[in-house]
């Protein structure tokens, strides 16, 4: 018991209710943590708030081109509750600033399984189809962020509709046999 | 159900809204805007004239430029939002001693270390291998995030505590500022015979009740501070449960604390309260001194 004690990394002291009612409970908790019912912030007891201020923090050095220190942030949160739509979106923001296609439209792909109205997501994710030339897929992201704001008030289902246009032209710059860069900023 | 072909009536007060905006207009024409405020055209108030001019000016600034940008930029995703972050569940935190137990037990059923990995997605780099181990890397995570927090916390309080100093020296200025120029016309009234000096008294008292209030106000703001501390922490124990020494002994030196300084702006606002009240008294006793005095002289003088 004495060797034990240095492997222990938490700093207070806890008292383990010995209960049988206890143990049922944290027998459920564990099987919806494995079932992906319950994330490891909830496990360790870290509020929403919390969550919210990494997150806020994180998209600040994001915004200010902090990208390094941006990731690591989210990369936290990711670990600390993967069943939240917004950080798999970041994510993915900061693989598409980072130039990793790839990992960016994986982490798009898991925002958009959670919350099927992320319109920045599918904008995003849409966009880097274009610019691999992948027009189906990229119309198909476009047509959804459309569809989920019909009034045009939102800025990305807006950015969507620019994109429909450069999806034209640049088929057309394709089939004339020209390449013409996607110009939308 | 029959739906009407008919166009819906103009209303009457629509008309009289086109008509009023074409005479605002006809008046303007003709004149300087403070005159045709001065001589209103009936039926009209200086309100509908400062509508009809915000109106205009919108229109003009719309048509040269766009208010914000059309669309977003590329890789963009909006700030987070309190709705981004869905309810926790209730009752599903463990103790960092259960914690470390399930740890344990996940890593050992998975193979030894290595095996319990994040679950998102991790750019595979070269010099990030991919096999880092999941025990370590939790904890400098987890350190990270409490660092980060930790930071966030301070600078806010800090923050808070600039932000309330800055408003309390422009409060102060402003209202001094302001009056300032009524005790200095109470004064020149006072020294040239017209104001009994009991008003130049009841001004400085108004000086001294203005400059306590700021204080006043200050440390209100600093009690808030510190029952919002407090909160914190009753909600930290919360979380952490109650069944955790550790935290309820942490959560009790913060008490302590938070109980310790709410005391010192207690004893602030109480001093602040007694120099109003000492000032007041002051004021008064000299106004029943100069009251006395001058009954006195009236009196000697009537006896004579």
């Amino acid at each position: 018991m004495a060797e034990e004690k240095p492997e222990i990394r938490g700093k207070r002291t806890q008292i383990i209710d010995p209960t049988p009612a206890r143990r049922k409970h944290l027998t459920e908790v564990l099987m919806d943590f494995l079932e992906d019912r319950v994330s490891l912030a909830e496990l360790k007891g870290i509020s929403r708030e919390n969550l919210f201020r990494l997150a806020d923090a994180g998209f600040t050095k994001f915004k200010h081109g902090r990208l390094d220190e941006a990731e690591k942030i989210y990369q936290g949160l990711i670990l600390l509750d993967h069943r939240n739509a917004y950080f798999h979106a970041m994510m993915g923001a900061i693989h598409q600033k980072r130039g990793r296609p790839i990992e960016a439209i994986m982490e798009y792909g898991q925002a958009i399984k959670i919350n099927k109205i992320d319109v920045s997501a599918y904008v995003n994710r849409g966009e880097i189809y274009l610019r691999h030339k992948n027009y189906k897929k990229a119309a198909e992201d476009f047509r959804n962020a459309i569809l989920i704001d019909r009034e045009g008030k939102n800025l990305w289902s807006n950015r969507a509709r620019s994109l429909v246009i450069a999806i034209k032209r640049q088929m057309e710059a394709d089939r004339s046999g020209g390449r013409r860069p996607i110009v939308v900023r | 159900m029959v739906n009407p072909v008919r166009p819906s009536r103009v209303q009457e007060k629509e008309v009289q809204a086109d008509l009023a905006k074409l005479e605002m207009a006809e008046a303007l024409r003709h004149g300087n805007v403070y005159e045709v405020m001065k001589r209103l055209p009936a039926g009209l108030t200086i309100r509908d004239f400062e509508d009809y001019m915000s109106d205009q000016w919108r229109t003009f600034k719309s048509q040269i430029m766009q208010e914000g940008s059309a669309y977003e930029s590329e890789g963009s995703v909006h700030e987070p939002h309190y709705s981004d972050f869905p309810m926790h569940g209730e009752g599903t935190a463990m103790t960092s001693e259960e914690g470390n137990e399930f740890m344990k037990g996940m890593e050992a059923s998975l193979g030894g270390s290595g095996g319990f990995k994040a679950m998102g997605v991790k750019a595979a780099t070269e010099d990030e291998g991919a096999g880092a181990e999941a025990g370590s890397g939790y904890s400098e995570l987890e350190g990270m995030a409490e660092g980060t927090l930790d930071e966030w916390q301070g600078f806010t309080d800090e923050m808070w505590n600039q932000i309330f100093d800055a408003q309390l020296v422009e409060d102060y200025e402003k209202k001094m500022g302001e009056i300032q120029k009524d005790v200095d016309r109470i004064i020149a009234l006072a020294k040239s015979g017209q104001a009994d000096p009991e008003y130049v008294l009841i001004a400085l008292a108004k000086v001294n009740v203005t400059k306590n209030g700021c204080l006043m106000t200050w440390l209100g703001k600093k009690a808030f501070m510190n029952n919002a501390m407090m909160n914190r922490v009753a909600d930290e124990l919360r979380v952490a449960g109650t069944g955790d020494i550790g935290a309820v002994y942490d959560a009790q030196a913060k008490t302590r604390d938070g109980a310790f300084q709410q005391q010192l702006v207690m004893s602030d606002m109480q001093k602040v309260m007694q120099d109003v009240a000492g000032v007041l008294e002051q004021v008064h006793g000299i106004m029943g001194e100069i009251n006395k005095t001058r009954s006195e002289i009236i009196t000697k003088f009537s006896a004579r």
